[in-house]
């Protein structure tokens, strides 16, 4: 009891203390910064300097980390490219065959555009089945 | 649950961030170092620790809320941000009592590493009723915080006017920085 009771002590103490000096006026904040630093100004340009590095470190992550996320995606593709490349046309035409017969998930109007499947070239199906992989119907280990 | 439109974009914080006076920026230390008192500085300085709050509003893990004036936005980030290190601070403690005792009863270790705890904060809160023994306004401010009150609840129930109250807080905030110092 006697421990809850010093918890709420302090916790009261810091968030009662922390209210008051949003509260405090300019001329206080800036009393009590003379009391506390020999040169307020150096403190005050110091913490604009670390705002703007955390700014600008920020930024350039927000900016590099869609790059990486592009350049891991690209690299994805270019080993599913590998893959299919690596196969013959009947290996392409197999794997295509069964990718729309087993999956439930594909939808109608896919199936549809592709009625004629027999009359489809090589390239056709490498674009279908690139097509198939951006709808997430395969992945990889489909390959 | 806030939907999105309720937040501020990051955009709308670097400008509000860029938007700070001089005064704000020592406003906030101020706030930093009143939340990082007694917290050890190798666990984190009061320099680290606005510096990780401004990093977290900046990266997103925490949003302004549109209808929250940014710098108390800012003074609740930092005492969220100072209540994780405290539990860091914590948890170190006890790991480092842990590693230098040869008690291998992990409840009686908790208990003797528990009671090292409360007794440091024990001593504080001695001393500063010990201090203030002659100062009836900050003894009864005292009493209110015990009682869970702060501001406006802990004056009506004491009856305190608002500027005695904060003169009262200026004696007892400038206690506290000496103390920091020692």
């Amino acid at each position: 009891m006697i421990n809850k009771k010093i918890d709420d002590f302090f916790v009261n103490f810091a968030d009662d203390l922390a209210e008051n000096i949003l509260e405090s006026s300019d001329e206080e904040i800036i009393s009590w910064a003379k009391e506390n630093y020999s040169d307020p100004d150096t403190r005050i340009n110091s913490i604009k300097s670390d705002i703007h590095s955390l700014i600008m470190k920020n930024r350039k992550e927000k900016i590099l980390n869609p790059a990486k996320e592009e350049y891991e995606q690209s690299s994805t593709l270019s080993n599913l490219y590998k893959k299919l490349l690596n196969k013959s046309s009947e290996g392409l035409k197999d794997l295509f065959d069964s990718v729309i017969s087993k999956s439930s998930a594909v939808p109608d109007k896919f199936v549809v555009a592709c009625r004629n499947k027999d009359n489809l070239s090589e390239k056709d199906i490498l674009g279908l089945l690139e097509d198939m992989y951006d709808l997430g119907l395969i992945n990889e280990d489909d390959i | 649950m806030k939907s999105d439109k309720s937040y501020s974009s990051i955009s709308e914080v670097e400008k509000a961030l860029y938007g700070l006076g001089d005064v704000d920026f020592l406003r906030l230390d101020k706030i930093t170092r009143n939340y990082a008192f007694k917290l050890d500085i190798s666990i984190i300085s009061p320099e680290n620790l606005i510096n990780e709050a401004i990093d977290r509003v900046l990266k997103g893990s925490r949003r302004w809320p549109r209808d929250v004036e940014f710098i108390v936005f800012l003074k609740n980030t930092i005492r969220s941000v100072a209540s994780e290190y405290r539990g860091k601070e914590s948890r170190l403690f006890r790991k480092l009592k842990a590693e230098e005792s040869f008690n291998t009863d992990d409840n009686a270790l908790n208990k003797i590493i528990d009671g090292e705890i409360k007794n440091e904060q024990k001593e504080l809160y001695d001393k500063l009723w010990d201090d203030f023994e002659d100062d009836e306004t900050v003894l009864e401010i005292f009493l209110g915080y015990e009682e869970g009150l702060k501001g406006k609840a802990l004056r009506d129930k004491f009856d305190i006017p608002k500027t005695e109250y904060d003169s009262a807080l200026r004696r007892i905030s400038r206690y506290r920085s000496k103390l920091s110092k020692e």
